[in-house]
């Protein structure tokens, strides 16, 4: 194919450059494109069959490098010759290189696509798998070089003669990398079981885990309030609020500052900030270089508690001595934020954001409950509810019908327990008759205070 | 004497005979604490009128209508956490408390308990106006009638005019110690 990019064929010598040029980055940009989707894929796939499929792919490659596999599985094909006759220059010259930059789409002398597409899938991070794409797609248009020679068949009969001992160096590295795999320890998956975090607090440390079916594997020293989405893990520190990749062990994002309380959903995180004019709300998508978007500021003498960010849609809490109110807000949208209840009189705080419905506590000096509400709008439920003098309701979150709490009493270790999300017609702390709580479709209307 | 009001009181002596202290705590009505009597009341108020909702059993408040802890008049929020002057939960020592994470506990609400309290949690329109005094432990107490144009009073008696204006009547009670010697 890449014989036929002749200056005879591309309308001269400025005219095969060009072709040149554009079939190279359609080949590279295809190649990243295909290793970050692999790495994505590897993300939300048990991290023990990414491996084996990777291996697998990798020993076969080596293997056939030594000529001791006869074929790889592979599409005995050519890119689409007639492109070249039926479409421009601009499009049929990048179309062929991101055609053999997929690696699979064409015969493969050697195999590399599959030993590239092989490790892609087992970092399970698309970032790394673009960049091993970008290897692979750089390797793979590097066929243009004979073309670019002033003696192609020259150049090209060079390169033949290195093709068996570069075939057996391949064959070497493959071997290496599926001998790597193999012996790493596994790594920590998001997808490999149930993921949760545990807080400690003792009188000189502060410490936050991650726990894979009750196992930890990540463990972050000085950090608290730890927000988990996946394989991305938020934590307050002193000064700043860091994200790490916990099944690689990495730092992804550092946010320094006065900043607290984050709330992650990847990729974007909502926290507190807390500049000399007061609290305010912000939403940082972390995958963009756009700044933060404030979605809610209040003045010094009231506070603003933990955010609950789902998507785009962020809930929050604000308290001052004459109520306390649970706000909504969907960042993107033109639309101010919208109030879900006020009361005078209850603690409402820790909005948990469901993908159907809002959950909150709400404090009186003798009870503990937990409400429940759709987020479209319509009557809410108490869910459960429990005597303040035996610890209050901590820190919600919604997940497949149930609602993960914390019951703390002062004093007394905390306990995580789980509560069915549904209306509770049970043990009542307080008459539920009488309560002012009212939630209607947005934009909510204040009901107290 | 309505059959609810009697009723009630009948159903707090059973209780008490009973199961003593805590079958009384049992039959309670909101707001109140029934005397031995079987009425509701406290120091320098025996009626059947309950006391007006807050965070602690006794209404006591201060001279703006906001809660104070009963035992030693200090300032608490709606939970009934003591606080400071910024409003921030303390504890014994005087510190901020602290949550699961050793970070500062948030503030709570402190709000008047007829004016605001009554209003949310029984949608009824209040104000407080007549008051009257008592000598209670060494201190002159004023206690004041939070009034409505309801019917009924907090704990399901019949409306009563009591200190209230022409066409008010008492819906719930609430006191404040002054710390005058008497």
């Amino acid at each position: 194919m890449i014989e036929t990019i002749t200056p005879a064929g591309c309308g001269g010598r400025r005219g095969q450059l060009l072709a040149l040029f554009l079939f190279w980055l359609g080949t590279v940009g295809s190649g990243a494109l295909v290793g970050a989707a692999l790495g994505w894929l590897g993300q939300r796939i048990d991290a023990l069959p990414a491996r084996i499929v990777a291996g697998s792919l990798l020993i076969l490659v080596a293997l056939a490098a030594l000529d001791l596999v006869r074929s790889l599985p592979q599409r005995h094909g050519q890119v689409p010759e007639h492109w070249r006759r039926t479409l421009p220059l601009a499009v049929w010259a990048p179309g062929y290189g991101a055609w053999l930059g997929t690696g699979v789409l064409t015969y493969q002398a050697a195999g590399a696509g599959w030993a590239a597409w092989g490790l892609a899938l087992a970092t399970a991070d698309p970032t790394l798998g673009a960049l091993i794409g970008i290897a692979f797609g750089v390797g793979r248009a590097a066929m243009v070089l004979p073309a670019l020679s002033r003696a192609p068949a020259a150049a090209a009969s060079t390169i033949g003669r290195h093709w068996r001992p570069a075939r057996r160096a391949l064959a070497g590295v493959v071997a290496a990398a599926a001998i790597g795999l193999a012996t790493l320890p596994a790594p920590a998956s998001a997808a490999s079981g149930r993921v949760s975090t545990r807080s400690e607090t003792t009188a000189d440390s502060r410490r936050v885990s991650v726990l894979l079916d009750g196992q930890p594997v990540y463990l972050a020293e000085n950090a608290w309030a730890p927000s988990i989405d996946g394989p991305y893990l938020a934590v307050q520190r002193a000064d700043s609020i860091d994200v790490v990749r916990w099944t690689a062990q990495r730092v992804v994002a550092h946010l320094p500052g006065r900043v607290s309380l984050p709330s992650l959903s990847w990729p974007r995180i909502a926290f507190r900030a807390e500049p000399a004019s007061g609290p305010e709300i912000r939403v940082r998508d972390l995958s963009a270089a756009s700044g933060d978007v404030i979605v809610e500021q209040q003045p010094l003498r009231r506070s603003i508690g933990r955010p609950s960010l789902l998507g785009k849609t962020v809930a929050w809490q604000v308290t001052w001595s004459g109520g306390s109110e649970i706000r909504v807000r969907t960042v993107g949208s033109h639309a101010s934020s919208h109030l879900v209840l006020a009361s005078r009189v209850r603690a409402l705080r820790d909005p948990a954001l469901g993908t159907e419905r809002i959950a909150w506590v709400s404090d009186t000096a003798k009870c503990s409950d937990i409400w429940m509400a759709p987020v479209a709008g319509g009557a809410p439920q108490r869910v459960a509810s429990r005597q303040a003098k035996s610890g209050r309701y901590w820190n919600l979150s919604l997940s497949r019908g149930l609602i993960l709490t914390t019951i703390w009493k002062p004093g007394v270790a905390a306990t995580t327990v789980t509560v069915p999300a549904r209306a509770d017609r049970g043990t009542r702390c307080s008459p539920i008759t009488k309560s002012p709580l009212r939630l209607g479709p947005p934009p909510l209307p204040k009901i107290a205070g | 004497m309505p059959r609810r009001s009697f009723l009630g009181r009948l159903a707090v002596a059973a209780g008490s005979l009973l199961a003593g202290g805590a079958g009384a705590a049992a039959f309670r009505a909101p707001g109140s604490e029934p005397t031995g009597d079987g009425w509701y009341g406290f120091c320098g108020h025996t009626f059947t009128t309950g006391s007006c909702p807050g965070p602690f059993p006794l209404p006591r408040v201060d001279p703006a209508g906001y809660p104070l802890r009963p035992d030693d008049g200090h300032p608490v929020d709606n939970l009934g956490r003591p606080i400071a002057a910024n409003g921030v939960p303390i504890g014994a020592d005087g510190l901020p408390l602290t949550d699961p994470s050793g970070s500062p506990l948030p503030p709570a609400p402190r709000t008047r308990i007829c004016e605001d309290w009554v209003p949310e949690e029984f949608g009824v329109d209040v104000q407080v106006q007549g008051s009257w005094y008592r000598c209670c432990n060494g201190n002159v107490r004023k206690l004041s009638d939070c009034c409505s144009r309801r019917e009924t009073r907090i704990n399901g008696d019949p409306g009563l005019q009591g200190y209230c204006n022409l066409g008010s009547t008492v819906f719930c009670v609430q006191y404040i110690d002054t710390g005058v010697p008497c």
